[in-house]
Protein backbone atom coordinates (compact mmCIF):
# COMPACT_ATOMS: atom_id res chain seq x y z
CA UNK A 1 0.00 0.00 0.00
CA UNK A 2 0.92 3.46 -0.43
CA UNK A 3 -0.11 6.05 2.15
CA UNK A 4 0.15 9.84 1.88
CA UNK A 5 -0.98 11.34 4.66
CA UNK A 6 -1.56 15.04 5.37
CA UNK A 7 0.86 15.96 2.30
CA UNK A 8 2.06 19.53 1.98
CA UNK A 9 4.46 20.49 -1.09
CA UNK A 10 5.82 23.60 -2.13
CA UNK A 11 8.08 24.39 -5.19
CA UNK A 12 9.23 27.76 -6.08
CA UNK A 13 7.17 29.36 -2.90
CA UNK A 14 4.15 28.07 -4.19
CA UNK A 15 2.07 25.54 -2.37
CA UNK A 16 1.22 22.87 -4.99
CA UNK A 17 -0.47 20.41 -2.95
CA UNK A 18 -2.50 21.18 0.26
CA UNK A 19 -3.77 18.37 2.87
CA UNK A 20 -3.79 15.47 0.41
CA UNK A 21 -4.53 12.09 2.23
CA UNK A 22 -5.19 9.02 0.12
CA UNK A 23 -4.40 4.86 0.26
CA UNK A 24 -3.62 3.26 -3.00
CA UNK A 25 -3.52 -0.34 -2.22
CA UNK A 26 -2.22 -3.31 -4.76
CA UNK A 27 -4.55 -5.27 -7.02
CA UNK A 28 -6.17 -1.80 -7.74
CA UNK A 29 -6.14 0.47 -10.21
CA UNK A 30 -6.59 3.80 -8.95
CA UNK A 31 -6.96 7.08 -11.42
CA UNK A 32 -6.11 10.26 -10.23
CA UNK A 33 -8.04 13.40 -12.00
CA UNK A 34 -8.27 16.83 -12.27
CA UNK A 35 -7.88 20.23 -14.16
CA UNK A 36 -4.45 21.50 -15.37
CA UNK A 37 -2.35 22.49 -12.63
CA UNK A 38 -4.57 20.69 -9.90
CA UNK A 39 -1.16 19.20 -8.87
CA UNK A 40 -1.87 15.56 -10.39
CA UNK A 41 2.11 15.28 -11.52
CA UNK A 42 3.30 16.47 -8.50
CA UNK A 43 1.02 13.75 -6.04
CA UNK A 44 2.82 11.54 -8.48
CA UNK A 45 6.01 12.58 -8.22
CA UNK A 46 6.25 12.95 -4.63
CA UNK A 47 4.60 9.45 -4.14
CA UNK A 48 7.82 8.10 -6.16
CA UNK A 49 10.28 10.08 -3.78
CA UNK A 50 11.23 12.12 -6.23
CA UNK A 51 10.82 15.84 -4.20
CA UNK A 52 10.80 16.15 -0.75
CA UNK A 53 7.26 17.03 1.32
CA UNK A 54 7.07 20.44 3.27
CA UNK A 55 4.90 18.51 5.87
CA UNK A 56 2.51 15.23 6.06
CA UNK A 57 3.70 11.67 5.38
CA UNK A 58 4.37 9.20 2.83
CA UNK A 59 4.84 5.18 3.13
CA UNK A 60 5.38 2.81 0.71
CA UNK A 61 4.34 -0.85 2.63
CA UNK A 62 5.48 -0.48 6.08
CA UNK A 63 7.90 2.18 5.86
CA UNK A 64 7.95 6.22 5.21
CA UNK A 65 9.74 6.72 2.09
CA UNK A 66 12.65 8.11 3.60
CA UNK A 67 13.37 5.13 5.08
CA UNK A 68 14.31 3.63 1.69
CA UNK A 69 17.27 4.33 -0.58
CA UNK A 70 16.57 5.48 -4.37
CA UNK A 71 16.85 1.73 -5.05
CA UNK A 72 14.83 0.42 -2.78
CA UNK A 73 12.21 2.37 -3.72
CA UNK A 74 13.00 1.95 -7.60
CA UNK A 75 12.56 -1.91 -6.70
CA UNK A 76 8.87 -1.50 -5.51
CA UNK A 77 7.36 1.48 -7.40
CA UNK A 78 7.78 2.18 -11.25
CA UNK A 79 7.59 5.64 -12.57
CA UNK A 80 6.51 7.05 -16.19
CA UNK A 81 6.83 10.66 -16.87
CA UNK A 82 4.54 13.01 -18.51
CA UNK A 83 6.87 13.74 -21.07
CA UNK A 84 9.26 11.44 -21.37
CA UNK A 85 13.13 12.37 -23.15
CA UNK A 86 13.78 11.40 -26.55
CA UNK A 87 17.41 9.80 -25.91
CA UNK A 88 19.34 9.48 -29.14
CA UNK A 89 19.80 5.40 -27.79
CA UNK A 90 17.79 1.93 -29.27
CA UNK A 91 14.27 1.27 -27.62
CA UNK A 92 16.26 -2.11 -26.81
CA UNK A 93 18.99 -0.12 -24.52
CA UNK A 94 15.98 2.27 -23.17
CA UNK A 95 13.64 -1.02 -22.06
CA UNK A 96 16.87 -2.44 -20.29
CA UNK A 97 17.19 0.30 -18.48
CA UNK A 98 13.83 -0.74 -16.79
CA UNK A 99 16.17 -3.71 -14.76
CA UNK A 100 18.78 -0.82 -13.50
CA UNK A 101 17.85 -0.84 -9.92
CA UNK A 102 18.45 -5.09 -10.32
CA UNK A 103 22.15 -4.33 -11.61
CA UNK A 104 23.15 -0.62 -13.19
CA UNK A 105 24.53 -2.35 -16.14
CA UNK A 106 22.28 -3.09 -18.84
CA UNK A 107 25.58 -5.23 -20.79
CA UNK A 108 26.16 -7.28 -17.73
CA UNK A 109 22.41 -7.85 -17.24
CA UNK A 110 21.82 -11.55 -16.43
CA UNK A 111 20.26 -14.53 -18.41
CA UNK A 112 16.94 -13.63 -16.40
CA UNK A 113 16.45 -10.03 -17.19
CA UNK A 114 17.31 -10.73 -20.80
CA UNK A 115 14.95 -12.54 -20.47
CA UNK A 116 12.06 -10.15 -18.83
CA UNK A 117 12.92 -7.62 -21.67
CA UNK A 118 12.24 -9.59 -24.44
CA UNK A 119 9.01 -10.70 -23.04
CA UNK A 120 8.19 -7.35 -22.71
CA UNK A 121 9.42 -6.44 -26.07
CA UNK A 122 7.55 -8.96 -27.29
CA UNK A 123 4.04 -8.84 -25.30
CA UNK A 124 4.12 -4.89 -26.75
CA UNK A 125 4.72 -5.07 -29.96
CA UNK A 126 8.29 -3.23 -30.29
CA UNK A 127 10.23 -5.76 -31.21
CA UNK A 128 10.07 -4.90 -34.71
CA UNK A 129 11.45 -1.51 -33.41
CA UNK A 130 14.57 -2.83 -30.88
CA UNK A 131 17.04 -1.25 -32.74
CA UNK A 132 15.36 2.12 -33.54
CA UNK A 133 16.89 5.33 -32.10
CA UNK A 134 13.83 6.12 -29.14
CA UNK A 135 14.72 9.65 -31.12
CA UNK A 136 13.01 8.89 -34.08
CA UNK A 137 9.68 7.54 -32.70
CA UNK A 138 6.23 9.04 -33.06
CA UNK A 139 5.20 10.08 -29.71
CA UNK A 140 2.48 6.98 -29.22
CA UNK A 141 5.63 4.44 -30.06
CA UNK A 142 8.21 6.39 -27.49
CA UNK A 143 5.06 6.28 -24.96
CA UNK A 144 5.00 2.65 -25.11
CA UNK A 145 8.69 2.09 -25.01
CA UNK A 146 8.62 3.80 -21.58
CA UNK A 147 5.07 1.97 -20.36
CA UNK A 148 7.47 -1.03 -21.70
CA UNK A 149 10.36 -0.15 -19.56
CA UNK A 150 8.02 0.41 -16.41
CA UNK A 151 6.84 -2.62 -17.04
CA UNK A 152 9.96 -4.68 -16.73
CA UNK A 153 10.97 -2.60 -13.59
CA UNK A 154 8.60 -5.29 -12.32
CA UNK A 155 7.25 -3.26 -9.32
CA UNK A 156 4.66 -3.93 -7.00
CA UNK A 157 3.27 -0.33 -7.71
CA UNK A 158 3.19 1.92 -10.69
CA UNK A 159 2.79 5.41 -11.12
CA UNK A 160 1.98 6.87 -14.21
CA UNK A 161 1.44 10.69 -15.45
CA UNK A 162 -0.70 10.52 -18.05
CA UNK A 163 0.31 7.46 -19.86
CA UNK A 164 -2.12 8.01 -23.12
CA UNK A 165 -1.02 10.89 -23.97
CA UNK A 166 -0.42 10.74 -27.95
CA UNK A 167 -1.65 6.68 -27.89
CA UNK A 168 -3.96 6.00 -30.89
CA UNK A 169 -6.64 3.58 -30.23
CA UNK A 170 -5.06 0.08 -30.15
CA UNK A 171 -2.16 1.31 -28.28
CA UNK A 172 -4.02 2.58 -25.59
CA UNK A 173 -6.15 -0.62 -25.92
CA UNK A 174 -2.76 -2.46 -24.94
CA UNK A 175 -1.78 -0.30 -22.10
CA UNK A 176 -5.61 -1.05 -20.45
CA UNK A 177 -5.13 -4.77 -20.91
CA UNK A 178 -1.51 -4.48 -19.65
CA UNK A 179 -3.06 -2.28 -16.87
CA UNK A 180 -5.78 -4.30 -16.08
CA UNK A 181 -3.64 -8.22 -16.15
CA UNK A 182 -1.39 -5.99 -13.55
CA UNK A 183 -3.82 -5.53 -11.37
CA UNK A 184 -5.03 -8.90 -11.09
CA UNK A 185 -1.35 -9.87 -10.63
CA UNK A 186 -1.89 -8.03 -7.31
CA UNK A 187 -0.07 -4.99 -8.49
CA UNK A 188 -0.77 -1.11 -7.39
CA UNK A 189 -1.57 1.00 -10.13
CA UNK A 190 -1.73 4.55 -9.90
CA UNK A 191 -1.74 6.87 -12.85
CA UNK A 192 -3.49 10.48 -13.63
CA UNK A 193 -5.76 11.13 -16.61
CA UNK A 194 -7.22 14.19 -18.15
CA UNK A 195 -9.52 12.03 -19.83
CA UNK A 196 -13.04 11.24 -17.35
CA UNK A 197 -14.43 8.69 -19.26
CA UNK A 198 -11.20 6.64 -19.88
CA UNK A 199 -10.80 7.42 -15.65
CA UNK A 200 -14.05 5.79 -14.88
CA UNK A 201 -14.04 2.76 -17.10
CA UNK A 202 -10.13 1.90 -15.48
CA UNK A 203 -10.68 2.96 -11.88
CA UNK A 204 -11.46 1.07 -8.91
CA UNK A 205 -10.54 3.83 -6.95
CA UNK A 206 -10.70 7.73 -8.13
CA UNK A 207 -9.41 10.57 -6.62
CA UNK A 208 -10.21 14.20 -7.66
CA UNK A 209 -7.79 17.18 -7.11
CA UNK A 210 -8.57 20.92 -7.48
CA UNK A 211 -6.23 23.59 -6.91
CA UNK A 212 -3.91 21.11 -4.81
CA UNK A 213 -6.80 19.54 -2.41
CA UNK A 214 -8.24 16.39 -2.84
CA UNK A 215 -11.82 17.03 -3.11
CA UNK A 216 -13.20 13.38 -3.91
CA UNK A 217 -12.13 10.00 -2.94
CA UNK A 218 -14.09 7.07 -3.96
CA UNK A 219 -15.33 5.07 -5.93
CA UNK A 220 -16.45 6.06 -10.18
CA UNK A 221 -19.49 5.08 -9.34
CA UNK A 222 -19.46 7.33 -6.75
CA UNK A 223 -17.98 10.66 -8.17
CA UNK A 224 -20.66 10.04 -11.56
CA UNK A 225 -23.09 10.03 -8.49
CA UNK A 226 -21.82 13.32 -7.11
CA UNK A 227 -21.79 16.71 -7.95
CA UNK A 228 -18.19 16.72 -8.31
CA UNK A 229 -18.05 16.35 -12.24
CA UNK A 230 -20.07 19.19 -12.19
CA UNK A 231 -18.50 21.55 -9.86
CA UNK A 232 -14.80 21.06 -11.09
CA UNK A 233 -15.02 20.25 -14.52
CA UNK A 234 -18.63 21.39 -15.50
CA UNK A 235 -19.50 18.41 -17.13
CA UNK A 236 -22.11 16.06 -16.26
CA UNK A 237 -22.42 12.67 -16.60
CA UNK A 238 -24.74 10.27 -18.89
CA UNK A 239 -25.15 7.01 -19.22
CA UNK A 240 -25.97 5.61 -23.05
CA UNK A 241 -25.96 2.23 -24.41
CA UNK A 242 -24.05 1.53 -27.80
CA UNK A 243 -25.47 -0.81 -31.16
CA UNK A 244 -24.93 -3.83 -29.09
CA UNK A 245 -26.39 -2.75 -25.65
CA UNK A 246 -23.26 -2.22 -24.17
CA UNK A 247 -24.08 0.43 -21.43
CA UNK A 248 -21.31 3.12 -20.26
CA UNK A 249 -20.88 6.40 -19.19
CA UNK A 250 -19.74 9.88 -21.45
CA UNK A 251 -19.32 12.95 -19.77
CA UNK A 252 -21.10 15.68 -21.55
CA UNK A 253 -19.75 19.76 -21.25
CA UNK A 254 -22.78 21.95 -19.79
CA UNK A 255 -21.10 25.03 -19.78
CA UNK A 256 -21.30 27.72 -22.14
CA UNK B 1 27.45 -1.82 -32.86
CA UNK B 2 28.72 -5.31 -32.77
CA UNK B 3 31.06 -6.59 -30.49
CA UNK B 4 33.91 -7.25 -32.76
CA UNK B 5 33.35 -4.03 -34.07
CA UNK B 6 33.69 -1.97 -31.15
CA UNK B 7 37.35 -4.47 -30.64
CA UNK B 8 38.60 -3.89 -33.31
CA UNK B 9 38.21 0.17 -33.58
CA UNK B 10 39.73 0.31 -29.95
CA UNK B 11 42.62 -1.71 -30.90
CA UNK B 12 43.18 0.55 -33.90
CA UNK B 13 43.02 3.79 -31.91
CA UNK B 14 45.42 2.22 -29.40
CA UNK B 15 47.55 1.55 -32.82
CA UNK B 16 47.32 4.83 -33.49
CA UNK B 17 48.54 6.30 -29.93
CA UNK B 18 51.57 3.66 -30.04
CA UNK B 19 52.30 5.06 -33.71
CA UNK B 20 51.99 8.80 -33.11
CA UNK B 21 53.55 8.44 -29.75
CA UNK B 22 57.09 6.95 -31.63
CA UNK B 23 56.90 8.95 -34.00
CA UNK B 24 56.61 12.28 -32.02
CA UNK B 25 59.67 10.71 -29.64
CA UNK B 26 61.59 10.46 -32.88
CA UNK B 27 60.61 13.37 -34.81
CA UNK B 28 61.21 16.69 -34.17
CA UNK B 29 63.15 20.41 -35.25
CA UNK B 30 66.26 17.04 -34.51
CA UNK B 31 65.32 13.69 -36.50
CA UNK B 32 65.90 10.70 -34.55
CA UNK B 33 65.85 7.51 -36.52
CA UNK B 34 65.05 4.21 -34.99
CA UNK B 35 68.91 3.16 -35.27
CA UNK B 36 69.74 6.57 -33.43
CA UNK B 37 66.76 6.38 -30.62
CA UNK B 38 67.91 2.50 -29.64
CA UNK B 39 71.31 3.85 -28.88
CA UNK B 40 70.08 6.90 -27.11
CA UNK B 41 67.76 4.49 -24.95
CA UNK B 42 71.33 2.46 -24.12
CA UNK B 43 73.34 5.37 -23.65
CA UNK B 44 72.11 7.76 -20.92
CA UNK B 45 74.67 10.83 -21.48
CA UNK B 46 74.39 11.27 -25.00
CA UNK B 47 72.58 14.59 -26.97
CA UNK B 48 69.90 12.20 -28.22
CA UNK B 49 69.22 10.57 -25.19
CA UNK B 50 68.78 14.01 -23.72
CA UNK B 51 66.71 14.88 -26.58
CA UNK B 52 64.60 11.51 -26.09
CA UNK B 53 64.02 11.87 -22.22
CA UNK B 54 64.13 15.52 -21.31
CA UNK B 55 62.72 17.09 -24.03
CA UNK B 56 60.65 14.55 -26.28
CA UNK B 57 59.12 12.02 -23.90
CA UNK B 58 57.46 14.47 -21.39
CA UNK B 59 56.27 16.00 -24.60
CA UNK B 60 54.20 13.32 -25.89
CA UNK B 61 53.19 12.05 -22.45
CA UNK B 62 51.88 15.24 -21.61
CA UNK B 63 49.98 15.37 -25.08
CA UNK B 64 48.69 12.24 -24.38
CA UNK B 65 47.50 12.84 -20.68
CA UNK B 66 45.81 16.05 -21.92
CA UNK B 67 44.07 14.69 -24.63
CA UNK B 68 42.95 12.29 -22.13
CA UNK B 69 41.99 14.28 -19.47
CA UNK B 70 40.03 16.67 -21.89
CA UNK B 71 38.31 14.49 -24.10
CA UNK B 72 36.99 12.79 -20.64
CA UNK B 73 35.97 15.87 -19.16
CA UNK B 74 33.92 16.83 -22.28
CA UNK B 75 32.10 13.13 -22.15
CA UNK B 76 31.26 14.27 -18.50
CA UNK B 77 30.00 17.75 -19.20
CA UNK B 78 28.00 16.22 -22.01
CA UNK B 79 26.42 13.94 -20.07
CA UNK B 80 25.58 15.95 -17.24
CA UNK B 81 24.54 19.27 -18.85
CA UNK B 82 22.85 16.79 -21.64
CA UNK B 83 24.49 19.30 -23.98
CA UNK B 84 25.95 18.72 -27.24
CA UNK B 85 27.97 21.49 -27.33
CA UNK B 86 29.06 21.61 -23.99
CA UNK B 87 32.49 21.26 -23.71
CA UNK B 88 35.37 22.37 -21.23
CA UNK B 89 36.72 25.50 -23.43
CA UNK B 90 33.24 26.25 -24.31
CA UNK B 91 31.73 26.69 -21.31
CA UNK B 92 34.64 28.66 -19.68
CA UNK B 93 36.40 25.24 -17.45
CA UNK B 94 39.72 26.02 -19.09
CA UNK B 95 39.38 29.49 -19.21
CA UNK B 96 38.91 29.85 -15.19
CA UNK B 97 41.55 26.57 -14.92
CA UNK B 98 43.71 29.19 -16.21
CA UNK B 99 43.08 32.09 -14.18
CA UNK B 100 43.70 30.06 -11.31
CA UNK B 101 46.95 29.35 -12.89
CA UNK B 102 47.69 32.85 -13.56
CA UNK B 103 46.37 34.03 -9.93
CA UNK B 104 48.97 31.57 -8.92
CA UNK B 105 51.75 33.00 -11.13
CA UNK B 106 50.89 36.55 -10.09
CA UNK B 107 51.05 36.39 -6.31
CA UNK B 108 52.26 33.26 -5.33
CA UNK B 109 55.07 32.62 -7.97
CA UNK B 110 57.33 30.18 -5.64
CA UNK B 111 54.41 27.61 -4.98
CA UNK B 112 54.56 25.60 -8.67
CA UNK B 113 53.49 22.86 -6.65
CA UNK B 114 50.35 24.30 -6.26
CA UNK B 115 49.71 24.83 -9.71
CA UNK B 116 46.82 21.72 -10.36
CA UNK B 117 45.06 23.10 -7.11
CA UNK B 118 45.14 26.65 -8.44
CA UNK B 119 43.92 25.28 -12.01
CA UNK B 120 41.52 23.35 -10.55
CA UNK B 121 39.96 24.95 -8.24
CA UNK B 122 39.67 27.62 -11.24
CA UNK B 123 38.38 25.21 -13.59
CA UNK B 124 35.26 23.90 -10.47
CA UNK B 125 34.29 27.33 -9.94
CA UNK B 126 33.63 28.03 -12.96
CA UNK B 127 31.68 24.89 -13.69
CA UNK B 128 29.14 25.83 -10.33
CA UNK B 129 29.05 29.18 -12.04
CA UNK B 130 27.82 28.85 -15.33
CA UNK B 131 25.66 25.79 -14.51
CA UNK B 132 23.74 28.02 -11.53
CA UNK B 133 23.41 30.96 -14.30
CA UNK B 134 21.93 28.81 -16.95
CA UNK B 135 19.62 26.81 -14.25
CA UNK B 136 18.18 30.46 -12.88
CA UNK B 137 18.60 31.69 -16.60
CA UNK B 138 14.49 32.72 -16.96
CA UNK B 139 14.13 32.38 -20.86
CA UNK B 140 15.15 30.30 -23.78
CA UNK B 141 15.77 26.65 -23.27
CA UNK B 142 18.55 25.51 -20.30
CA UNK B 143 21.29 24.00 -23.25
CA UNK B 144 20.67 27.47 -25.18
CA UNK B 145 21.37 29.44 -21.96
CA UNK B 146 24.35 27.35 -20.86
CA UNK B 147 26.43 28.07 -23.98
CA UNK B 148 25.69 31.79 -23.46
CA UNK B 149 26.51 31.72 -20.02
CA UNK B 150 29.90 30.02 -20.63
CA UNK B 151 30.08 32.04 -23.72
CA UNK B 152 30.12 35.46 -21.34
CA UNK B 153 32.19 33.64 -18.32
CA UNK B 154 34.87 32.50 -20.27
CA UNK B 155 34.85 36.07 -21.74
CA UNK B 156 35.18 37.70 -18.86
CA UNK B 157 37.95 35.42 -17.26
CA UNK B 158 39.95 35.54 -20.52
CA UNK B 159 39.99 39.53 -19.87
CA UNK B 160 41.41 38.49 -16.35
CA UNK B 161 43.87 36.22 -17.49
CA UNK B 162 44.87 39.01 -20.12
CA UNK B 163 44.63 41.83 -17.85
CA UNK B 164 47.20 39.59 -14.99
CA UNK B 165 49.67 38.78 -18.56
CA UNK B 166 50.30 42.31 -19.08
CA UNK B 167 49.76 43.54 -15.30
CA UNK B 168 52.59 40.94 -14.63
CA UNK B 169 54.29 40.43 -18.36
CA UNK B 170 57.28 38.00 -16.45
CA UNK B 171 55.35 34.94 -15.25
CA UNK B 172 54.28 33.85 -18.42
CA UNK B 173 57.29 32.31 -21.10
CA UNK B 174 54.29 33.05 -23.76
CA UNK B 175 50.81 34.20 -23.44
CA UNK B 176 50.27 33.24 -26.64
CA UNK B 177 51.12 29.43 -26.08
CA UNK B 178 49.39 29.68 -22.72
CA UNK B 179 46.00 30.81 -24.05
CA UNK B 180 46.23 28.49 -27.08
CA UNK B 181 47.77 25.49 -25.07
CA UNK B 182 51.03 24.06 -26.31
CA UNK B 183 53.76 21.25 -24.56
CA UNK B 184 56.87 23.11 -25.88
CA UNK B 185 58.87 23.58 -22.68
CA UNK B 186 56.90 20.57 -20.43
CA UNK B 187 59.19 18.63 -18.71
CA UNK B 188 58.84 15.28 -16.49
CA UNK B 189 58.67 17.27 -13.27
CA UNK B 190 55.34 19.10 -14.61
CA UNK B 191 53.90 16.18 -14.91
CA UNK B 192 53.88 14.21 -11.69
CA UNK B 193 51.27 15.75 -9.80
CA UNK B 194 48.78 16.29 -12.96
CA UNK B 195 49.65 12.87 -14.21
CA UNK B 196 48.45 10.75 -11.64
CA UNK B 197 45.29 13.22 -11.07
CA UNK B 198 44.45 12.61 -14.85
CA UNK B 199 45.20 8.80 -14.46
CA UNK B 200 42.82 8.55 -11.23
CA UNK B 201 40.18 10.88 -13.11
CA UNK B 202 39.76 9.05 -16.02
CA UNK B 203 39.28 5.51 -14.49
CA UNK B 204 36.97 7.22 -11.66
CA UNK B 205 35.06 8.77 -14.30
CA UNK B 206 34.65 5.33 -15.83
CA UNK B 207 32.82 3.87 -12.60
CA UNK B 208 30.48 6.68 -13.43
CA UNK B 209 29.10 5.79 -16.52
CA UNK B 210 26.21 3.29 -16.18
CA UNK B 211 24.64 5.86 -14.33
CA UNK B 212 25.58 8.41 -16.70
CA UNK B 213 23.64 6.27 -19.44
CA UNK B 214 20.41 6.85 -17.65
CA UNK B 215 20.63 10.02 -17.21
CA UNK B 216 20.06 10.92 -21.45
CA UNK B 217 15.90 9.91 -19.74
CA UNK B 218 15.62 12.53 -18.02
CA UNK B 219 16.45 13.46 -14.17
CA UNK B 220 13.37 12.18 -12.71
CA UNK B 221 13.16 8.83 -15.25
CA UNK B 222 16.73 8.50 -14.19
CA UNK B 223 15.80 9.30 -10.30
CA UNK B 224 12.86 6.75 -10.44
CA UNK B 225 15.07 4.03 -11.50
CA UNK B 226 17.42 4.35 -8.00
CA UNK B 227 20.27 6.33 -9.40
CA UNK B 228 21.71 9.04 -7.58
CA UNK B 229 21.42 11.74 -9.12
CA UNK B 230 22.77 15.01 -7.09
CA UNK B 231 25.77 12.15 -6.08
CA UNK B 232 26.56 11.44 -9.83
CA UNK B 233 26.40 14.76 -11.31
CA UNK B 234 28.41 16.67 -8.67
CA UNK B 235 31.09 13.83 -8.65
CA UNK B 236 31.02 14.33 -12.73
CA UNK B 237 31.46 17.92 -12.14
CA UNK B 238 34.09 17.83 -9.72
CA UNK B 239 36.29 15.13 -11.36
CA UNK B 240 35.94 16.98 -14.94
CA UNK B 241 37.13 19.77 -13.03
CA UNK B 242 39.92 17.84 -11.53
CA UNK B 243 41.06 16.52 -15.37
CA UNK B 244 40.88 19.70 -16.85
CA UNK B 245 42.76 21.95 -14.25
CA UNK B 246 45.25 18.71 -14.18
CA UNK B 247 45.69 19.04 -18.01
CA UNK B 248 45.69 23.41 -18.02
CA UNK B 249 48.29 23.52 -15.16
CA UNK B 250 50.92 22.12 -17.88
CA UNK B 251 49.29 22.69 -21.10
CA UNK B 252 47.85 25.60 -21.18
CA UNK B 253 44.22 26.56 -22.39
CA UNK B 254 43.65 23.76 -25.50
CA UNK B 255 40.39 23.81 -26.95
CA UNK B 256 37.87 21.74 -28.79
CA UNK B 257 39.25 18.49 -27.42
CA UNK B 258 36.58 17.61 -25.03
CA UNK B 259 33.91 19.32 -27.66
CA UNK B 260 35.15 17.05 -30.59
CA UNK B 261 36.33 13.96 -29.61
CA UNK B 262 33.07 12.68 -27.32
CA UNK B 263 31.15 12.79 -30.86
CA UNK B 264 33.59 10.97 -33.13
CA UNK B 265 33.69 8.56 -30.35
CA UNK B 266 29.58 8.32 -30.42
CA UNK B 267 30.02 7.69 -34.33
CA UNK B 268 33.04 5.14 -33.66
CA UNK B 269 31.39 3.41 -31.00
CA UNK B 270 27.99 3.70 -30.54
CA UNK B 271 25.92 5.97 -27.54
CA UNK B 272 26.97 3.66 -24.17
CA UNK B 273 29.02 5.53 -22.14
CA UNK B 274 30.82 2.39 -20.68
CA UNK B 275 32.41 2.43 -24.35
CA UNK B 276 32.27 5.77 -25.29
CA UNK B 277 34.73 7.19 -22.40
CA UNK B 278 36.80 4.95 -22.96
CA UNK B 279 37.72 5.54 -26.20
CA UNK B 280 37.32 8.74 -26.20
CA UNK B 281 40.23 8.50 -23.66
CA UNK B 282 42.22 6.79 -26.63
CA UNK B 283 41.03 8.93 -29.61
CA UNK B 284 41.79 12.33 -27.26
CA UNK B 285 45.55 11.12 -26.55
CA UNK B 286 45.69 10.78 -30.31
CA UNK B 287 44.72 13.55 -31.48
CA UNK B 288 46.52 15.48 -29.16
CA UNK B 289 49.55 13.49 -29.61
CA UNK B 290 49.24 14.67 -33.79
CA UNK B 291 48.14 18.00 -33.03
CA UNK B 292 51.23 18.58 -31.03
CA UNK B 293 53.38 16.44 -33.73
CA UNK B 294 51.99 18.84 -36.62
CA UNK B 295 52.99 21.62 -34.77
CA UNK B 296 56.55 20.52 -34.64
CA UNK B 297 57.36 19.25 -38.03
CA UNK B 298 55.18 21.15 -40.39
CA UNK B 299 56.60 24.34 -40.21
CA UNK B 300 59.99 23.53 -38.45
CA UNK B 301 62.64 24.52 -37.30
CA UNK B 302 59.35 27.09 -36.50
CA UNK B 303 57.19 25.52 -33.88
CA UNK B 304 53.03 26.55 -33.94
CA UNK B 305 51.50 25.26 -31.12
CA UNK B 306 49.00 22.19 -31.01
CA UNK B 307 46.28 24.22 -29.83
CA UNK B 308 46.84 26.33 -32.93
CA UNK B 309 45.59 23.04 -34.85
CA UNK B 310 43.03 21.86 -32.44
CA UNK B 311 41.15 24.83 -32.89
CA UNK B 312 41.57 25.01 -36.64
CA UNK B 313 39.61 21.77 -36.59
CA UNK B 314 37.51 22.83 -33.99
CA UNK B 315 36.18 25.85 -34.66
CA UNK B 316 34.43 24.59 -37.98
CA UNK B 317 33.24 21.12 -35.62
CA UNK B 318 31.69 23.36 -33.29
CA UNK B 319 30.30 25.64 -36.30
CA UNK B 320 28.65 22.06 -38.38
CA UNK B 321 27.28 21.05 -34.58
CA UNK B 322 25.69 24.46 -34.47
CA UNK B 323 23.50 24.02 -37.95
CA UNK B 324 22.48 20.43 -37.23
CA UNK B 325 20.95 21.40 -34.17
CA UNK B 326 19.35 24.33 -36.25
CA UNK B 327 18.21 21.60 -38.80
CA UNK B 328 16.65 18.85 -36.12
Amino acid sequence: MIQCDKVYVQLDRKEILKDVSLEARKGEICVIIGRNGSGKTTLLRAMDGLISLREGTIRLEDKSLQEYSARDIAKKAAYLPQHPAAPRITVEELVSFGRAPYGLSPGRQGRKDRQIVEEALADSGLDAFRNQWVSSLSGGERQLAYITLANVQQTDFMLMDEPTAGLDARKKRYLFDLLTRKKEEGKGIILSLHDLEDACLLADHLVVLEQGRKVFDGSPEGFMDSTVPMEVFGKQPVRVQDEAFNAFTVFRDVRN
Amino acid sequence: MSKKRTVLTFLTALMAVLVLSLLGLAMGSVGLSVDELLPAVREPGSIGAVILWKLRLPRVLGALLSGMALSTAGVLLQSVSDNELCAPNVIGVNAGAGLGVMVLLCFLPGAFYLLPVAAFAGALLTTILVLLVSETASSGSRQTSMILAGVAVSALLNAGISFLSQRYPDVLSSYVYFSTGNFNGVYMKDLWIPGPLILLGTVGAFFLTPGLNLLCLGEDQAASLGIPIRLIKNTSLILASCLCGASVSYAGMLGFVGLMVPHMSRRLVGTDLRVVLPFSAILGSALVILADLAGRVLFAPAEIAAGVFLSLLGAPFFLYLLLRRRRT
